[in-house]
């Protein structure tokens, strides 16, 4: 066999592994929970397909409104902060090419943030007895007792797709530059300047209409998420009734085994609930098209003052807003873990101190331990996996299996799940190690797959063929010039790696079954009520860790660059 | 038994009859099978019991954390606490294992129980046992004196479970704004409309709203016997009839007008503690002082009880039938009993769960231990907690929480 051929080969196994692993294990996990939703489960002497789970679900007084807070909630949080994200991409980076620039880096600090944390730092900032209403009642004399509002855990979803909007508008802001940097506008900018469009006219008549193909996979997969999260929605979302993704949850574990077949109704009608949404995104795609094609092509160049103000203000005003509470959020998690007792309408904590760390010491280390294993772990072997599908791509298999790779972005992760874990019961792995860090892995790999892929293909091929007419072999090339070369954007993907499993919760909770806990799946655990302080010092370690893992990419960007130099 | 029989006599003679049982049964060993305590004493080395329990409470969590170092320099077992959010999720996990067949090597080793989930792995023969006959410490309990550690729910626990600490409902109101708390049904009512939005009770299925619930239509209903049954489908409008009479009118003037509620009882500590309302509740009539203890509540909480009785049981620990540790769960299960764990257990500063020991039982030392407990400031004394009216059975729980999700759950 030549080698030649052999590398082929070879080449074919790491993609073909990637979709076995995303695309079967979800697969089987839908599967489960159809075959489950239609009553068919013998172990439960479910022998015949029955509509039952469906006929109870159809039943439920929680349904309605449930499902009427979770659409709420999801659709305007991904609105907004698609939205919120264009406008500040078009603000601070029209041309995508200012990657190093603050506003990136703001971004990325937030995008980096674990949702858990920021969850409870925003709760207490918001709530009737949080933050901003002591500073309010110290104002204004008012308020002597809290006031009886539903600021949090309302039954609409506000607070929810406050929490939702926070934490995806960096995303998007990160995917839009990063699209923007590969459409290269500047030519494009200027020469609709020099005809006369001012540059935010410019920008939206030129730019936008390109630019939207190349975010739409994010924001369809923001808007997946937020229909389906499950954590954020302990924490800030309603609880009388709760969203569906919860109810699903809640009825998966419910000991009334025939509370199985109702969840896993419940699962198949999330997924519906996702896929109507986004085949509605797609009808308001159509319908924006449609309306704005006129204004696009009519030649007007002009752009109201009111707007330009507006849009200022606006832009100044919601950047400067999401990073003021981001950090407040984050500060309030603080000064909890420090505290020895905050009450309101008190600013500040009564006196600072280390109790709540030193007593909870015993606690946290085994989490901690948790999560940086399967942080690294998942990370490492995501980053292989990527790397070896990247460097095959030429492959046929890889460029028609790429969409696939994105799958768990898509579905409701609370749906396959569900069912994995009974695959998971069957084939005794579950609340292992092993199941955890699969699951783990699942998502962790698209993401580090979504990060590596723009400089991989960016990277110059006249290096590769350089060493190869060298006479390296392909490995030494690969070791020797490419690795090395890329090495900021392989730490850069695994930062970002690590901070997405380091985030995970209900992966961890249905794989693990508790037994294996992490930093997330504690905070939430914390979250249900008990000592504010703890759930401080969870919340702040969580924070701290994903800002190490961004510092040490950080760092490995920096020598790169220096060793440049 | 005859009538003139001492304490004492009827005492050993539930003993001779817990004897008699694996005589009856033999529990149903699987690897290793050790026969007596000291067997599963040398049995339990280096194992890992895996203790699924209700996580929400730091400091349960951290008196779990004490006993588990405790067992692992006692007996060199390794006591890895598995917090729950709800204690369904264990019982969902064996019965997911005996589902899948896996009749031994599962993942529960011990599971912190009552009630209705007691009741649910008992009926589908999820538990090992029986277990209290092997456990030695169980000679200092004294069920003649606390009924409900033979009867949970109504359900006889036939020895499968080993009673951990006593449970009484108990009010706190803040005294700096509620002086005069309302002891009475009707009071609390007028309280309500006096104070909108400053009670509320967490959302049933929690186990303190759910006890709220039953409360209520404990100190409301006109005859408590059909509740002692298992629920009569026939009887249920009528036996709850007063308490969705009582709700309709108090819900309107509860926190968030009645249409939200707090997740669960530390949820609504937390609320008590932000000053959003003025009246909590808790299962542990110490749970007040020992939270205040741990500056999570103002010093100025006190706790009251209803006039004319306070629902109250016992929550145990209980062994899988699948279990992968049996040994390790019983060594862990005999420890929780001693009187050395229990003593702290009961410590205010600790955790302020009242033990399940009968004092007369224990040593002279012993005692002292809890003797020597300090006397939490807003603790009740037995005299001020007045009489403990027992659970209806688990049936009924079921069907109240339904009917209240239907009215008020969404």
């Amino acid at each position: 066999m030549k080698p030649v051929s052999l590398t082929r080969h070879l080449g074919r196994l790491p993609p073909a592994l990637a979709l076995l692993l995303l695309v079967g294990s979800i697969l089987v996990g839908l599967s489960f929970v159809v075959v489950t939703a239609f009553g068919y489960l013998p172990a439960l002497s479910g022998e015949r397909p029955t509509l039952d789970g469906f006929e109870r679900l159809f039943a439920d007084p929680r349904l309605a409104p449930s499902l009427l807070a979770t659409l709420t909630a999801g659709l305007v949080a991904t609105l907004a902060s698609f939205l919120t994200a264009l406008a500040l991409a078009a603000g601070f980076d029209p041309t995508g090419e200012n990657g190093q620039g603050w506003a990136h880096r703001l971004a990325v600090a937030v995008l980096a943030l674990p949702h858990v944390s920021l969850a409870l730092g925003l709760a207490f900032l918001i709530m009737p007895s949080g933050w901003i209403m002591r500073l309010i009642a110290l104002v204004t004399g008012l308020y002597p007792v809290p006031p009886d509002w539903p600021l949090v855990t309302d039954q609409g979803g506000v607070a929810l797709a406050l929490g939702l909007f926070l934490k995806e508008t960096p995303f998007l802001f990160i995917a839009t530059v990063t699209a923007l940097a590969q459409l290269k506008p500047a030519p494009m900018l200027l020469m609709a300047r020099s005809l006369g469009y001012r540059n935010h006219v410019a920008w939206m008549k030129v730019v936008l209409p390109r630019l939207y193909p190349l975010i739409r996979f994010p924001v369809l997969a923001v808007l997946a998420y937020s229909l389906s999260v499950v954590d954020m929605t302990l924490i800030l979302g309603p609880s009388t009734p709760t969203t569906l993704p919860v109810l699903v949850l809640r009825w998966a574990n419910d000991p009334d085994l025939a509370q199985r077949f109702l969840a896993a109704a419940a699962a198949v009608l999330q997924l519906l609930i996702v896929s109507l949404a986004i085949l509605l995104w797609w009808l308001g795609e159509r319908a924006a098209r449609r309306l704005l094609r006129p204004w696009l092509s009519n030649g007007s160049r002009a752009w109201p003052v009111w707007a330009a103000c507006l849009g200022r203000l606006l832009l100044r005003g919601t950047g400067l807003g999401i990073v003021a509470i981001v950090l407040l959020s984050l500060l309030s998690l603080l000064f909890w873990s420090v505290a020895t007792a905050w009450r309101y309408p008190d600013m500040m904590p009564q006196a600072l101190s280390l109790a709540a760390w030193q007593r909870t010491g015993m606690s946290w280390w085994q989490p901690l331990g948790a999560s940086l294993l399967l942080a690294g772990v998942s990370t490492l072997i995501g980053t292989m996996l990527a790397l070896a599908c990247l460097e095959h791509e030429r492959g046929a298999l890889v460029q028609r299996a790429e969409k696939w790779l994105f799958l768990p972005l898509l579905v409701p992760e609370v749906s396959f799940l569900v069912g994995i874990q009974v695959l998971l019961v069957l084939i005794g792995l579950n609340g292992g190690w092993l199941a955890v860090g699969w699951l783990h892995l699942l998502f962790v790999f698209p993401y580090v797959f979504l990060t590596l892929k723009a400089p991989w293909r960016a990277f110059d091929q006249r290096y590769e063929h350089m060493a190869l007419a060298l006479g390296h072999s392909p490995w030494c090339m690969l070791w020797q010039v490419k690795l090395p070369m890329l090495r900021g954007a392989i730490a850069w993907a695994a930062a970002i790696g690590g901070s997405v499993s380091l985030s995970l919760y209900l992966p961890t909770v249905l794989g693990g079954e508790g037994r294996i806990n992490t930093l997330a799946s504690e905070a939430v655990a914390l979250s249900a009520g008990g000592d504010r302080r703890v759930v401080g010092v969870y919340g702040t370690l969580q924070t701290l860790v994903a800002a190490l893992f961004f510092l040490l990419a950080l760092l490995a960007l920096r020598r790169r660059r220096w060793r440049a130099a | 038994m005859t009538i003139g029989a001492t304490r004492r006599d009827l005492l050993l003679g539930g003993l001779a009859f817990s004897l008699a049982w694996p005589l009856a049964g033999r529990p149903a060993w699987a690897d290793p099978a050790p026969a007596s305590f000291e067997a599963a004493v040398s049995a339990a080395r280096g194992q890992t019991v895996y203790f699924n329990a209700w996580g929400g409470d730091q400091r349960i969590n951290d008196y779990i954390a004490w006993a588990g170092a405790e067992v692992a320099s006692r007996f060199g077992v390794t006591l890895q606490h598995v917090k729950l959010t709800d204690t369904a999720e264990a019982v969902t996990r064996v019965l997911a294992g005996k589902i899948a067949g896996q009749m031994d090597g599962g993942g529960v080793d011990l599971i912190w129980i009552n009630g209705e989930n007691f009741a649910a792995m008992k009926k589908q023969d999820l538990l090992f046992g029986p277990i209290i006959q092997l456990l030695p410490n169980m000679h200092f309990v004294d069920p003649l004196s606390k009924p409900t550690i033979l009867s949970d729910f109504t359900v006889p626990t036939d020895g499968y479970e080993s009673p951990w600490g006593m449970a009484q409902l108990v009010f706190f109101h803040d005294t700096a704004r509620v002086p005069q708390p309302p002891r009475t049904l009707p009071d609390l009512l007028a309280w309500a409309r006096a104070n909108p939005g400053r009670f509320t009770y967490p959302a049933p299925p929690d186990f303190i709203g759910t006890t709220v619930l039953k409360q209520f239509l404990l100190s409301l209903a006109a005859d408590r016997g059909p509740l002692d049954r298992p629920l009569d489908p026939a009887r249920f409008d009528a036996a709850t009839a007063p308490l969705w009479d009582y709700l309709a009118e108090l819900t309107p003037h509860l926190w968030r007008g009645g249409k939200s509620y707090p997740a669960s009882s530390t949820a609504q500590r937390q609320l008590l503690n932000d000053g959003e309302i003025d009246i909590s509740m808790a299962f542990n009539p110490g749970d007040a002082s020992s939270a205040i203890a741990q500056g999570l509540l103002p010093d100025t909480i006190r706790s009251f009880v209803l006039a004319g009785g306070s629902i109250g049981n016992t929550h145990f620990v209980a062994i899988p039938f699948n279990a992968k540790a049996k040994a390790g769960a019983l060594v862990v299960a005999d420890f929780l009993l001693s009187p050395w764990a229990q003593a702290r257990k009961q410590n205010a500063d600790i955790w302020g769960d009242p033990t399940v020991l009968e004092m007369s039982l224990l040593s002279a030392e012993d005692r002292q231990l809890f003797a020597a407990l300090p006397q939490g400031v807003a603790t009740l004394s037995p005299q001020e907690l007045g009489s403990v009216l027992p659970e209806p059975h688990p049936s009924w729980m079921v069907a109240i929480e339904a009917r209240w999700v239907q009215l008020y759950g969404h």
